[in-house]
C-alpha cells in the first residue's frame, strides 16, 4: 500500500502520550496512529453499536401504570404524562403514554442509547439499509429518533446530552 | 435482585427480524435457529421467538416484558397480597419458573426466577 506523510498539528501533550501508547504496544509511531484512526473513522461511519437497551412499554393510563410497576418493585427515577423511566435493580425500562393502544404495532418497543451523534448513526443505518424515518427530535434529555423493525415495533434512538440528563 | 430480565417477541418472520436485530445492533445473536434468536444486550435478553397457534393450555404468544426476582412464590405473595391478580401462578417451564400477570393496559408480564 502507499503511504504518504500527512502533517497534523497536535498539542505537546497529546504528542508525547502518542509516542508513549505507541512504543508500549511496540508498534511503529505511523503504524499506531493509522490503526487508531482508522478505529476512529470505522466507530463513526460504519457502526450502529449501541450501548444499552431498555424496553418501553405503551401505555394510555400514566398513573395507574406506574401503581402496577412500582407494585412489581420498580423505582421510578423520572415521571411524566408522556414518559417515565423506572429502574428494577441495575436495569431500567420506560412507559411511553399514548392516546391508544394499537395491539399490533405499539404495545412494546425498544429504546437504544447510542455510542455516538445521531447523524452517524443515520449514515451507518443508511449503509445496512434500515429505513430511517421522520426527524431527529429535541427531547429533554437530548435527541431521539424513531425506527421501525420489520414487525412494525417501534425502536426510540437516544442520544444522552449530559448536560441534561444524567 | 429483580431486574429487566428479558423483552419477547414473537413474529411470523424470525429470520427477517433476527437479521435486522443483528444489523441494528451490530452483534450476533447468541443463539439463533429456525423457531428463534436471542440478543443479549448489557443484561438485557431480546428474545426473538416464532410465533405459534397456542392451545388452551399454552401460553399466548404475546410481545412481553420479563422481570427477574430472587423468589418468586414470595414476589406472588406479596403481588396478591397488593390485591394484584396473576393470570398464571407460578409454575416450571423448560426454561426455568415463571408466573404471569397483566398491567392496565392488559400487557402480559412474565416474573422468572
Amino acid at each position: 500500500m502507499n503511504k504518504q506523510q500527512f502533517n497534523v498539528y497536535l498539542p505537546d501533550g497529546l504528542i508525547r502520550e502518542i509516542k508513549h501508547a505507541a512504543i508500549d504496544v511496540e508498534e511503529s509511531l505511523s503504524q499506531f496512529v493509522e490503526t487508531s484512526l482508522a478505529q476512529r473513522l470505522k466507530q463513526s461511519e460504519g457502526s450502529t453499536e449501541m450501548v444499552s437497551l431498555m424496553p418501553i412499554v405503551y401505555v394510555t393510563q400514566m398513573k395507574k401504570s406506574l401503581t402496577f410497576y412500582k407494585a412489581l418493585g420498580a423505582q421510578p427515577i423520572h415521571t411524566g404524562q408522556m414518559w417515565s423511566q423506572l429502574t428494577m435493580g441495575d436495569s431500567s425500562f420506560a412507559l411511553h403514554g399514548i392516546e391508544k393502544i394499537n395491539k399490533r404495532s405499539n404495545q412494546m418497543g425498544l429504546a437504544l442509547t447510542a455510542h455516538q451523534p445521531l447523524e452517524n448513526i443515520i449514515k451507518a443505518l443508511k449503509s445496512k439499509r434500515i429505513k430511517v424515518e421522520g426527524d431527529i427530535v429535541d427531547e429533554a434529555f437530548g435527541r431521539s429518533m424513531l425506527i421501525h423493525d420489520p414487525d412494525g415495533l417501534p425502536i426510540q434512538i437516544n442520544e444522552h446530552d449530559p448536560t441534561l440528563y444524567k | 435482585m429483580n431486574r429487566v430480565a428479558e423483552l419477547a417477541y414473537f413474529t411470523d418472520n424470525v429470520q427477517a427480524m433476527t437479521e435486522f436485530y443483528r444489523n441494528l445492533l451490530d452483534q450476533e445473536a447468541t443463539h439463533v435457529d429456525e423457531n428463534m434468536a436471542i440478543f443479549m444486550v448489557g443484561q438485557i435478553k431480546l428474545f426473538i421467538h416464532k410465533n405459534y397457534d397456542a392451545s388452551e393450555n399454552e401460553l399466548p404468544p404475546e410481545n412481553h416484558l420479563a422481570f427477574g426476582v430472587a423468589n418468586l412464590d414470595e414476589t406472588c405473595e406479596s403481588l396478591k397480597q397488593k390485591s394484584l391478580t396473576l393470570e398464571e401462578e407460578p409454575k416450571e417451564y423448560y426454561w426455568g419458573k415463571s408466573a404471569y400477570l397483566r398491567d392496565p393496559d392488559g400487557h402480559l408480564i412474565e416474573l422468572a426466577e
